[in-house]
């Protein structure tokens, strides 16, 4: 049987295509023509098509939704399918009839992408053969959209633009839930919209499903959760994975702080009653309101205002935790992650990274494991801590995925302790991190899977590796590395887990919501939302919460 | 000082004089903006995106959408002008020039010291009398199709360039008359529009049955079949495992494979029960089996459907499932359960178009097509979308005269008619309100105006000839836009709505009178919330 296994991913949302430009880049890094092939499957997340001319194209299986303006530099239609720029004097009108009316900004290209352009970013080594330094790039004030930090390119199918919103607007903004259920009524955007997942749909053989990275906390919630309803009724026997996503706050008033609160609890009600899981990512530790204190990371300094470094993060950990079904070996589907952990009604889960798996320069992965202490990772779902150490919380489930960590660094060369080290008769990495969760963890169900793919973090990966961190993702034990330097690729653990306190976390969402009297957004009413349909979602949100709670558990 | 600022100290405010101010620069720059774009001798608009995205158009409609309006006010009046599009489809641009023509002729009274709201009244009684006089001007037409062509030609070559408008103009007419039956009302979403990245604009073609875009993904497949039965359905013919995995129903390994295995079969039945229907009616004679799903097809069944020389098609539109009943009888099924002939279509034709990765699949040869398909060609995007802009009005042209049942006029004749009857019917009132009257007859010549001016005539002796004329004959006359002499537009055939022309009369008389009456503009501070 093919084991083609496709997924079709959507971004919807500013933010979730910042996101989704830190995971394609990096995975287009990783992309390997020489040497030893790398053990992820690509051809799930991308495609093979041919262009007009004739050429072979290998893209992200991808759509995107963004607003008008958003695009800056980026063509929607891309550059491969590219026909000839038309010639005006071609054009079947007389040519003294037309008038030229050039949108005002004309977009300067950063240093970065010029350099991608004519082909210097990624020689590590020039053309006469001498290796010379890559350049090294501070993109953390140029990047104001997604576009600036694209290397990826898309097939013209990718891209869509509604015209209704602009980017950014003070007059029209489109933050409000209901904007975004009215635009899918729109049936221009909705047929746009499905017949481009149609079309991508038909190609695929064997699909396990979808991937839906949505910014929750303005309109895409509401694209997000109209778009989910027609997915799981068109594509029934589809996996469907949402990460809804929450992007940093911002300076704005605490009006639209509860209005974001309001547009997260709407569209993740809506969105985990339709859709098969939903992992909710976030850097900051609480945010209903008002942010709370960003997540630390032991080797990270970023910043946790900006879209540009919090995206990466966020990239990073879904990228490794989806390497579970992206494997050339093992068969897993994106089912056979979500299907035992949705149980009992609890679709949704949270997320935990260890960015990088801090392993020591020359290390090995038991040693790594014997002597730590303190948590393996951070959580990034907001309001959620699960923990492991903690007998009274309960974690019943989690998938985790450790990459970057080959064979030859499973452990140091066998000594004669012999078989009192319960990590000795392992012998993969996943065996061995399996080994040791089931020690650490109480009544945990851990599935472990590992991959020998490093992450790719060269630029325009944002720099916020400490400097203790090596090129190669190793932590030194002294000095640091050089900062003329690029970062080349780490290796990273995630986890995805089904705990008590996403309870706590839906828990604590329905009741800032529940306390506001939706009656004095006026907004919410003229798009279409009466008090009461306000309430019952709230009322599903806290039903959806007590899910968690094993009092109730059968 | 407003009372607005003691409540909010951020808002800003404009008042009287100013406000109205405001409303009428507004108005007069979108007004400004637009009317090159009038007419078929008008120009196009090429807009550049910031990374050299281009469109070329001149339809009002699209240019409103495109275009980044910041103003307030020339976004209530682009609203109303794309409102006046979701109605009937044409006029966008003759709304945004009337509007602002309105706002200018009243402009000239009010600074000399008319009260506003005298001025909306005329306009009022105005716009009665001028609906009455577009009443009695009404040209009764049949269904036939040379009548038909004259007002989708019309509204086209407002669109696009002369050749292509004729070409078009007969593919729109012979779209709707082949979906229109019995004189029931036509729902147009049963002409599917495809486009083809491929040769000329000039090869947009009508066709009586269904193009899609996609093909038999399988490679012995057939890629060109006759006289074949088509069978439409709703059945998924994939494989899922998730069924199996998500429940604790199994035991032991070997009975999770029995689990796979009876699973795997019971797809695979569903595929039988097609291939014996096939192998029931097409076996032994020249006739073929042509499958078109909506939900997924895996490769293992499009492997047995291959072996029979079946042509399946998997993920197919919803709305086509309801086209292809239409096109080719028969009726789409959800179930392979008691499949029979009388469900099946039928299609003469069926043939696939590779272009690139795109693969084009044509259902012709239809015995009673009642749903058809119009093929856009062009050779980029950007001409694509023109055509595709085009054709949807020229549509909607059609559909707007056969529920009227008439038309009016084109040319400007309409307006400088009703002009003249409004300058008589002025006479009649008494009081100030006459001077509404006056503006707006005065403002409603705009339109014959700039289809003068856009065509290269001078304004003033053209309304100036088109007036004698008129007095003269006593007959509706209109604008020759080549010669810049006088013709009478039902011999030249050109002809304009009646509805849309109505609704631009009422529309432009509304949004002109309220931006009139506003007295004060407030701008909540930022502080707020904007809904």
């Amino acid at each position: 049987m093919a084991t083609a296994r496709e997924i079709l991913t959507i971004q919807l949302g500013h933010y979730s295509n910042f996101v989704g430009t830190h995971w394609w880049n990096s995975q287009e890094a990783g992309f390997n023509y020489s040497g030893k092939p790398s053990d992820i499957n690509h051809d799930i997340l991308f495609r093979e098509g041919i262009n007009s001319q004739n050429q072979v194209t290998f893209t992200p299986r991808l759509l995107l939704v963004d607003l008008k303006g958003s695009l800056q530099h980026l063509r929607i239609q891309g550059e491969l399918y590219d026909v000839p720029v038309p010639d005006v004097n071609e054009a079947p009108w007389p040519t003294d009839k037309v008038q030229v009316e050039v949108s005002p900004e004309k977009e300067e290209k950063n240093e970065f992408l010029k350099d991608v352009e004519t082909g210097n970013a990624s020689s590590a080594g020039g053309g006469d053969g001498t290796p010379k330094p890559a350049k090294v790039y501070n993109l953390d004030n140029d990047v104001k959209t997604w576009s600036n930090f694209l290397v990826s390119r898309f097939h013209p199918r990718t891209v869509l633009v509604s015209n209704e919103y602009e980017h950014n607007s003070e007059q029209q903004p489109f933050d409000i839930y209901n904007y975004g259920t009215n635009l899918f009524k729109n049936r221009d955007f909705e047929e746009d919209l499905t017949d481009r997942i149609r079309n991508y749909m038909e190609e695929c053989d064997n699909a396990q499903g979808f991937q839906i990275l949505y910014d929750g906390t303005d309109g895409f919630g509401g694209i997000a959760s109209s778009l989910s309803e027609f997915l799981a009724d068109e594509y029934r026997n589809k996996s469907i994975l949402a990460v809804p996503l929450i992007s940093p706050i911002g300076d704005i008033t605490p009006l639209q702080e509860c209005v974001r609160t309001v547009n997260f609890a709407l569209s993740l009600q809506k969105v985990s009653e339709l859709v098969s899981f939903v992992v909710p990512l976030g850097t900051d530790s609480t945010n209903w309101r008002s942010a709370g204190a960003p997540r630390t990371f032991p080797h990270l300094q970023y910043n946790a205002s900006s879209p540009y470094h919090t995206s990466a993060i966020l990239a990073s950990a879904i990228d490794t935790f989806s390497l579970r079904y992206r494997l050339k070996t093992g068969s897993d589907r994106m089912s056979d992650m979500i299907d035992p952990m949705s149980r009992h009604g609890r679709r949704v889960a949270c997320c935990s990274l260890g960015l990088p798996f801090g392993i020591q320069e020359g290390g090995n992965l038991l040693h790594t494991l014997e002597t730590w202490e303190g948590p393996l990772w951070t959580s990034i779902t907001p309001h959620c801590d699960p923990d492991m150490e903690d007998l009274t919380k309960r974690l019943w489930m989690q998938s985790v995925v450790l990459r970057g960590i080959p064979q030859s660094r499973l452990r140091g060369a066998v000594n004669n302790e012999g078989g009192a080290n319960p990590g000795m008769p392992c012998d993969s990495p996943s065996q061995l991190l399996q080994a040791y969760l089931s020690f650490s963890t109480n009544g945990t169900y851990s599935h472990v899977s590992s991959s020998e793919a490093l992450w790719k973090v060269k630029p325009p990966f944002p720099r916020i590796f400490k400097p203790s961190v090596a090129l190669n993702g190793d932590i030194l034990s002294h000095g640091s590395r050089s900062e003329l330097l690029n970062m080349n690729e780490v290796p990273v653990v995630a986890s995805v887990n089904s705990c008590d306190s996403i309870g706590v976390m839906l828990k604590s969402l329905h009741s800032e919501t529940a306390r506001l009297n939706i009656r004095r957004f006026p907004a919410y009413a003229k798009a279409g939302l009466e008090a009461d349909e306000y309430e019952e979602s709230l009322e599903s949100l806290y039903a959806l919460a007590e899910n968690y709670d094993e009092k109730y558990e059968i | 000082m407003a009372a607005i600022s003691l409540l909010n100290p951020k808002a800003e405010f404009a008042r009287a004089a100013q406000a109205l101010a405001v409303n009428i620069s507004a108005a007069k720059g979108i007004q400004d903006v637009m009317k090159t774009n009038l007419g078929p001798k008008g120009t196009m608009k090429m807009l550049v995106s910031g990374a050299g995205d281009i469109k070329i158009t001149k339809d009002g409609n699209v240019l409103l959408h495109e275009m980044q309006i910041q103003h307030p006010t020339a976004s209530l009046i682009a609203r109303a002008s794309t409102a006046q599009d979701d109605m009937t489809g044409d006029g966008t641009t003759s709304t945004v020039l009337l509007i602002g023509e309105l706002m200018k002729q009243a402009d000239l009274f009010i600074s000399e010291g008319l009260h506003p709201r005298i001025l909306t009244e005329g306009f009022e009684q105005a716009r009665k009398k001028a609906v009455e006089v577009l009443d009695s001007m009404k040209i009764p037409v049949e269904a036939k199709r040379e009548a038909l062509l004259d007002i989708a030609r019309t509204s086209l070559s407002t669109k696009v360039h002369a050749k292509l408008a004729v070409a078009l103009a007969e593919i729109c007419v012979d779209a709707v008359l082949a979906i229109r039956h019995d004189n029931k009302p036509v729902d147009l979403h049963m002409i599917e529009m495809m486009e083809m990245q491929h040769k000329t604009e000039m090869e947009t073609s009508l066709i009586k049955g269904l193009v899609m875009d996609h093909g038999g993904r399988h490679p012995d497949m057939p890629k060109r079949v006759e006289n074949a039965y088509i069978l439409t359905c709703n059945v998924s013919m994939e494989y899922e495992k998730s069924e199996v995995n998500s429940g604790f129903f199994y035991k032991s390994a070997e009975e999770r494979e029995k689990l796979v295995l009876a699973e795997r079969e019971f797809i695979e039945n569903r595929v039988k029960k097609i291939v014996e229907l096939k192998k029931k009616l097409c076996d032994g004679t020249d006739k073929n089996f042509v499958v078109i799903n909506q939900k997924g097809i895996d490769p293992m069944s499009l492997d047995m459907l291959a072996k029979e020389g079946i042509l399946g098609l998997r993920r197919a539109k919803r709305r086509n499932m309801e086209r292809l009943a239409l096109a080719c009888g028969g009726q789409a099924v959800n179930s392979v359960d008691d499949l029979e002939e009388s469900s099946l279509g039928y299609a003469g034709l069926v043939y696939e178009h590779v272009l690139g990765e795109n693969k084009y699949t044509f259902v012709e040869e239809c015995k009673f097509p009642q749903s058809v398909t119009i093929l856009t060609k062009a050779p980029n995007k950007h001409t694509l979308v023109q055509v595709k802009d085009a054709i949807r009005d020229g549509l909607r042209a059609v559909n707007n005269t056969l529920q009227d049942e008439c038309v009016v006029p084109g040319a400007g004749a309409t307006e400088i008619a009703i002009h003249q009857e409004l300058m008589k019917y002025k006479e009649s009132v008494k009081g100030k309100a006459r001077l509404g009257i006056q503006a707006f007859a005065e403002a409603l010549l705009v339109l014959p105006k700039t289809l003068a001016v856009n065509s290269g005539f001078d304004s003033q002796d053209t309304i100036v000839k088109l007036q004698e004329e008129s007095v003269s004959t006593g007959e509706p006359v209109g604008l020759d836009i080549n010669s810049g002499e006088v013709l009478k537009p039902q011999e030249a055939g050109i002809v304009d709505n009646f509805i849309v022309k109505k609704q631009i009369i009422n529309s432009c008389t509304v949004i002109a009178s309220n931006l009139l009456l506003v007295d004060e503009i407030m701008r909540a501070g930022m502080s707020s919330l904007k809904g």
